[in-house]
């Protein structure tokens, strides 16, 4: 399955997390497990927009973002050559909490809530439910 | 100005600046104060253009600086290798910065060194210490 960067969330001499999706408009995280002098390697995980807005705006780490969006499937993926980043993803059978790449706890992002909401929108996942009012409920309500 | 690396067409953008006066920004390098080679950019560390096409390259030429410090910390937190976040102050003649927000930073600077920099002379500040996270590198 190949996938393509949408948006990139953390760049520092290169691509270190970013968001990619699928020819079905799936979403991913990649996050770069590689160092210095490796090729680069990325571990990626499927998304829904949930957890990719919880994760914008801190309410996760992104510890606990791979762990919980990838409990049931994660890939390992390497770049290819193409102007914009795309990589073909290798599925993997251990589970992501024993593969030895997670990264340490207490790494957040600090989008608002409408820049996360952008960033969500821009890669053509549908709104967070976190910000669809409940049935019934006041109009009006505070986003994030 | 002279750059340390052969550019591709439009690189630096036309639109970065020359540095005129004096900037805080901050960087991860491995050792305190950091080595020349904390200041290599992606393409010093590994030039293969096959791995950097189109515009890629020139983003690859760059080196990445924040001028928030804690995007900085964040972007230590990341790397496994540990390491440290150091203030240092670019100067008038040491290249061109361009602002280059990522999405969820948007302090993000791309700095296009000169040739003329003299490492030794980076005035550098400790700022944050990171040790190394035990991590190892899977094989498909």
């Amino acid at each position: 399955m190949r996938v393509r960067e949408t948006t990139t969330l953390l760049y520092y001499d290169g691509p270190r997390i970013v968001l990619a999706a699928d020819e079905r408009g799936i979403s991913y995280i990649a996050d770069l497990v590689s160092e210095d002098h490796e090729e680069d390697q990325y571990q990626v995980v499927p998304v829904d927009s949930d957890q990719l807005f919880s994760y914008l705006t801190g309410k996760i780490d992104l510890r606990d973002l791979l762990l919980t969006a990838g409990d049931s499937e994660w890939f390992l993926a390497e770049p290819l050559p193409t102007p914009v980043l795309e990589m073909i993803l290798a599925p993997q059978a251990i589970p992501i909490r024993e593969a030895g790449t997670l990264p340490r706890p207490g790494l957040k992002l600090r989008c608002s809530p409408e820049q996360a909401l952008e960033i969500v929108r821009e890669s053509g996942m549908p709104a967070p439910r976190l910000l669809t009012p409940a049935p019934g409920a006041r109009s009006g309500a505070a986003a994030g | 100005m002279r750059f340390r690396d052969e550019f591709p067409e439009d690189c630096p953008p036309p639109e970065a600046n020359e540095i005129s006066e004096p900037i805080i920004v901050y960087r991860l390098t491995s050792k305190f104060p950091g080595t020349p080679r904390d200041f290599q950019s992606r393409w010093q560390r590994d030039p293969n253009p096959a791995q950097f096409p189109g515009a890629r390259e020139c983003q690859a030429k760059g080196v990445s600086v924040f001028s928030n410090l804690e995007d900085a910390q964040l972007a230590l937190g990341r790397r496994s290798s540990g390491g440290y976040t150091v203030g240092i102050e670019l100067r008038e003649g040491m290249g061109v910065v361009l602002q280059t927000p990522s999405g969820a930073h948007d302090s993000h600077i791309t700095w296009w060194p000169s040739i003329e920099i003299d490492y030794a002379e980076i005035r550098q500040r400790e700022l944050a210490r990171m040790p190394p996270q035990r991590t190892r590198r899977r094989r498909r």
